[in-house]
C-alpha cells in the first residue's frame, strides 16, 4: 500500500498520471498507422510475389486489421483517460469543498447554527461518493482496453515469426518480406513499451486512489 | 473573521473582513450580507482562500437556505473566484454580475447556481420585500462594474472604489480622513482608469443620500467623510499610475 504525505499531492499525482496516459498514446497511434502503412506495402510485395509468397497474403491482412484495431483501442483509450481525467479533477475540486465545509463546521460556535448546512455537506458526500465510483469503473475500463492491446501485441509477435519463416521462402522477396517482418517486430516492442508505461501508470494512479481513499 | 453590522431595520447589513487566517500576500477584501427575515444577498462573496472563514461568518448571520443571491462587481479573484464553491453550497443560487463578464466569470466553476446578467445600465436586485440598486461604475476599474445602493440604509457599496491598501486588523471605518489618503491615492491612480467614468461616477453619487460608502478593501467611510471622499476623488488624476 503506497503512503502518502499529502493528501492534496497525491490527489494531483493521479490526476497527472491518467492524464499522461492520453500523450503516452499518441505515440502507440503513430506507430499503429506505420504498422497499417507498412502492412499495405507488404501487401503489394506478397501481390508481386504471387505463388512464392503465397503464405505472406493473409498474414499481411491479418497485420493490417490488428493495426486497425489497435489503433481503434487507441482513439478509445485516449476518450477514456480523457473522461477519467476530467473526473479526477472533478473530484479534487468537490474534495476541496468537502475540506472547506468541515472547515466551516469546526469554525461555526454554535452547532444548532450549522442545522441548515447539514443538507449540504450530505449532498457533498454523496458525490463524492458517485465520483469515486464513476472513477473506478472507468480506471477499471482503461486497464481492460489496455489489455485488449497487450493481447494485440502478443498476436502480432506470433505473426511476425510467421512472417520470417514465409519470407524465408519466398526467394528473391525473400529481403523485402524480411523488412516487413523486422519493421513488425520492433514496432511491436516499442508498442509494448509505450503500454507498459501506461498501465504502470495506472497501477500508480490505483495504488494512490486507494491510499487516499484510507486516509 | 470579524463581522460588523452596518444598519439595522427591517433588513440588515453585515461587513466580513480582516479575516486573521487569511493566507499572506492575499489582499485583504470587505464582503457584504444583506438580509431580510426569509432572503440574503452576499456582495463580492471573495476569493477561494477565504471561503471557509467567509461561509463560517455567514451562517453566525443567516442559514444556507436563506442565501438566495450573490452578486459580484466584477470578474477580479479577489471578487469571486470562491464561485466554484459556492456553487456547491448553493446550488439554486442567484449570482447577478455585469454581463460582460459572464462568459469569463463562469470559468470560476459555475454549474448550478443561475447567472443573471446585468445590463449596461443597472437596474435592481429584488430580495422580495427589499429592492437594492444597481448603480453603474463602468471602468472603475472594471470595464463592466456596477456599485450597489440601498436607499433606505442609505448605504452604498461601492467596490473597489474608496479601496485602500491597509496594515493587517485595520479598523473598519475611517477615522482621519487625511492620514487615510496615502493609503489609497496609488490604488485610484493604478487601478482606475479614466477620468471621464470617475468624474461620471461621482456626479451621479453626488445625487445619492449616503451614509455610509463601503468599498471592498480598506476602511468604511460615514458621514461627512463620504463627502471627502467624492471631492478627494474628483480632485484626483487617474489612470497614471505608470
Ligand atoms: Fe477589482
Ligand atoms: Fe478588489
Amino acid at each position: 500500500m503506497a503512503r502518502i504525505k499529502d493528501e492534496r499531492l497525491a490527489e494531483g499525482e493521479v490526476l497527472v498520471s491518467v492524464t499522461v496516459i492520453a500523450a503516452e498514446l499518441s505515440e502507440v497511434m503513430k506507430i499503429a498507422k506505420e504498422i497499417s502503412i507498412g502492412a499495405k506495402n507488404a501487401k503489394a510485395i506478397a501481390a508481386r510475389a504471387g505463388d512464392k509468397a503465397r503464405g505472406f497474403q493473409p498474414i499481411t491482412n491479418f497485420i493490417d486489421d490488428m493495426a486497425r484495431h489497435t489503433l481503434t483501442m487507441v482513439r478509445q483509450i485516449d476518450q477514456e483517460a480523457l473522461s477519467v481525467s476530467r473526473i479526477c479533477s472533478q473530484e479534487i475540486r468537490t474534495n476541496d469543498a468537502k475540506r472547506r465545509m468541515h472547515d466551516v463546521i469546526r469554525r461555526v460556535e454554535h452547532p444548532s447554527l450549522l442545522k441548515s448546512f447539514q443538507g449540504v455537506v450530505t449532498d457533498i458526500d454523496a458525490r463524492l461518493i458517485a465520483l469515486r465510483r464513476e472513477f473506478d469503473k472507468r480506471l477499471d475500463h482503461l486497464a481492460e482496453l489496455l489489455d485488449s492491446i497487450n493481447s494485440d501485441m502478443r498476436a502480432a509477435t506470433a505473426i511476425s515469426s510467421s512472417c520470417r519463416v514465409e519470407a524465408s521462402r519466398a526467394e528473391e522477396f525473400r529481403e523485402g518480406l524480411g523488412v516487413v517482418a523486422d519493421n513488425l517486430e520492433q514496432a511491436v516492442e516499442v508498442i509494448k513499451k509505450h503500454v507498459k508505461e501506461c498501465s504502470s501508470r495506472l497501477q500508480h494512479a490505483q495504488r494512490l486512489k486507494q491510499a487516499i481513499y484510507k486516509k | 473573521m470579524k463581522a460588523t453590522i452596518l444598519y439595522e431595520g427591517k433588513h440588515q447589513w453585515t461587513v466580513f473582513g480582516r479575516d486573521p487566517d487569511k493566507p499572506e500576500k492575499i489582499i485583504d477584501t470587505n464582503q457584504y450580507l444583506v438580509s431580510t427575515p426569509s432572503r440574503a444577498l452576499l456582495i463580492d462573496p471573495g476569493g477561494i482562500e477565504i471561503f471557509s472563514s467567509m461561509l463560517a461568518a455567514t451562517l453566525h448571520h443567516v442559514s444556507v437556505d436563506q442565501i438566495t443571491d450573490l452578486f459580484a462587481s466584477h470578474q477580479d479573484p479577489d471578487i469571486i473566484s470562491s464561485l466554484g464553491l459556492w456553487d456547491q453550497v448553493l446550488p439554486n443560487a442567484r449570482l447577478h454580475s455585469p454581463w460582460l463578464w459572464e462568459s469569463f466569470i463562469r470559468h470560476f466553476g459555475l454549474n448550478n447556481i443561475e447567472y443573471v446578467p446585468l445590463p449596461d445600465d443597472g437596474g435592481t436586485i429584488d430580495l422580495g420585500d427589499l429592492s437594492l440598486q444597481l448603480v453603474p461604475a463602468h471602468y472603475l476599474h472594471s470595464s463592466g462594474n456596477f456599485n450597489i445602493y440601498d436607499p433606505q440604509a442609505k448605504i452604498l457599496f461601492s467596490g473597489d472604489v474608496g479601496a485602500a491598501l491597509e496594515a493587517d486588523g485595520a479598523p473598519m471605518f475611517v477615522d482621519d480622513f487625511d492620514e487615510h489618503i496615502p493609503k489609497m491615492k496609488m490604488f485610484h491612480q493604478r487601478w482606475m482608469p479614466s477620468n471621464r467614468a470617475k468624474n461620471d461616477w461621482v456626479s451621479r453619487v453626488r445625487r445619492l443620500d449616503v451614509d455610509i460608502l463601503a468599498p471592498q478593501h480598506g476602511r468604511l467611510y460615514r458621514g461627512a467623510d463620504v463627502k471627502r471622499f467624492l471631492d478627494w476623488f474628483e480632485a484626483l488624476e487617474v489612470g497614471v499610475g505608470v
